[in-house]
């Protein structure tokens, strides 16, 4: 008959639609959690107010999953995502964070040693990765997390390679630059 | 390769396993059931924010509503009679002699070969009479149709008020007048 439309088929349809979604949305999330929550955690220096902003990233990505299908830029996306949504927290908190970074710089035990030699260690290179420039930040971290190539980070970051190169070396030149 | 750049490379790797170290975290167990909790709580969150935008859309078409239907009339200036004289502003200007220049010249405008046509006033007639308001009671109202939009005014007692009925009198039915008596002057006719 024509017009007739088979509900139950449709709502079959749509209830397989619905499980595919969440089928792929769940790899994503397996794949991709480090990712976010290692971009948070450099801006944030803190495990878990890394792991609640990587999360929320993960919520909003849900909500537009529609529009995020394709892997590469669901990620991409995700750590624009995330890298914001650290910062914003960051500067709702700096008070508290800067508490934390004393906290840091104080934690090297007293003891002379090795431990105590990598943690200030550890701390000054914080310091340093703090002091660059947000452009310039970003691609050392991108590029030091899950050991991403120069066309993962620009692929990331939605810039041709030559710019995560130049900005890489430029990271890198002003970092030993601070470390000395 | 030169030894300068191979120690700058060794330099380069040594500086970039350091930073792997420092980023070097791993989600906790439990990530990946928060962000399913989240996404959990969404639909109220959601609907929180559907709510948001209707009450904000509503406030746009209310505020929108009340400047289209507001009148609205550019503000008349006072024509100011410092440094022309009243024949200046009362006459056209092809009526009004040309003054020459305290030192007996040519006019300044005489020098131009063109002459600019003199503007002509436009008149256009309101299609409707023009209400006059004073500006104050102007402010007055505008700031009364904001604050009532705006929610900071309440006008719900105003309407409500019940205004006091005309007092109605009772029919007279039994009403005697005496007959006035005048009782004549003694002394004043004969």
């Amino acid at each position: 008959m024509h017009g007739h439309v088979d509900v139950d088929r449709l709502a079959g349809t749509f209830v397989d639609e619905k499980a595919v979604r969440e089928r792929e949305f769940e790899i994503r999330l397996a794949e991709s959690s480090t990712l976010a929550v290692r971009v948070a955690y450099a801006v944030l220096h803190h495990r878990q107010d890394a792991e609640d902003v990587a999360q929320e990233a993960f919520a909003r990505a849900y909500r537009r999953f529609g529009q995020l299908r394709d892997r590469e830029r669901f990620r991409a996306w995700l750590v624009r995502m995330t890298w914001r949504l650290a910062i914003d927290r960051r500067r709702s908190e700096r008070r508290r964070l800067a508490r934390e970074g004393a906290h840091l710089s104080s934690a090297a035990p007293a003891s002379a040693g090795e431990e105590a030699e990598a943690n200030e260690r550890a701390a000054r290179l914080w310091r340093a990765i703090e002091a660059l420039p947000e452009k310039l930040r970003v691609v050392i971290v991108l590029a030091n997390i899950q050991e991403h190539d120069l066309a993962d980070v620009a692929r990331l970051l939605d810039v041709p390679t030559g710019t995560v190169k130049s900005r890489l070396f430029l990271a890198r030149q002003r970092l030993k630059e601070l470390l000395q | 390769m030169t030894p300068e750049e191979f120690g700058e490379r060794q330099a380069d790797a040594a500086l970039d396993r350091e930073i792997q170290m420092l980023f070097a975290v791993e989600p906790s167990p439990q990530f990946r059931a928060g962000v399913r909790v989240r996404i959990a709580n969404e639909p109220a969150a959601a609907e929180r924010r559907h709510l948001w935008w209707l009450g904000a859309a509503a406030m746009t078409a209310a505020l929108t509503a009340s400047v289209i239907f507001t009148p609205s009339r550019p503000a008349r200036q006072n024509p100011t009679l410092t440094g022309r004289s009243i024949v200046d502003l009362i006459l056209p200007e092809s009526s009004t002699p040309r003054r020459l220049p305290s030192d007996g010249g040519v006019p300044a405008d005489a020098a131009s070969p063109f002459r600019r046509a003199p503007a002509r006033p436009r008149h256009t007639r309101p299609a409707e009479p023009e209400i006059l308001l004073a500006p104050d009671e102007t402010r007055a109202l505008r700031a009364l149709i904001a604050g009532v939009h705006a929610g900071r005014i309440d006008l719900t007692p105003v309407s409500q008020a019940t205004t006091p009925d005309v007092m109605e009198l009772e029919p007279i039915h039994n009403l005697v007048i005496a007959p006035i008596a005048i009782a004549p002057v003694e002394g004043v006719f004969p």
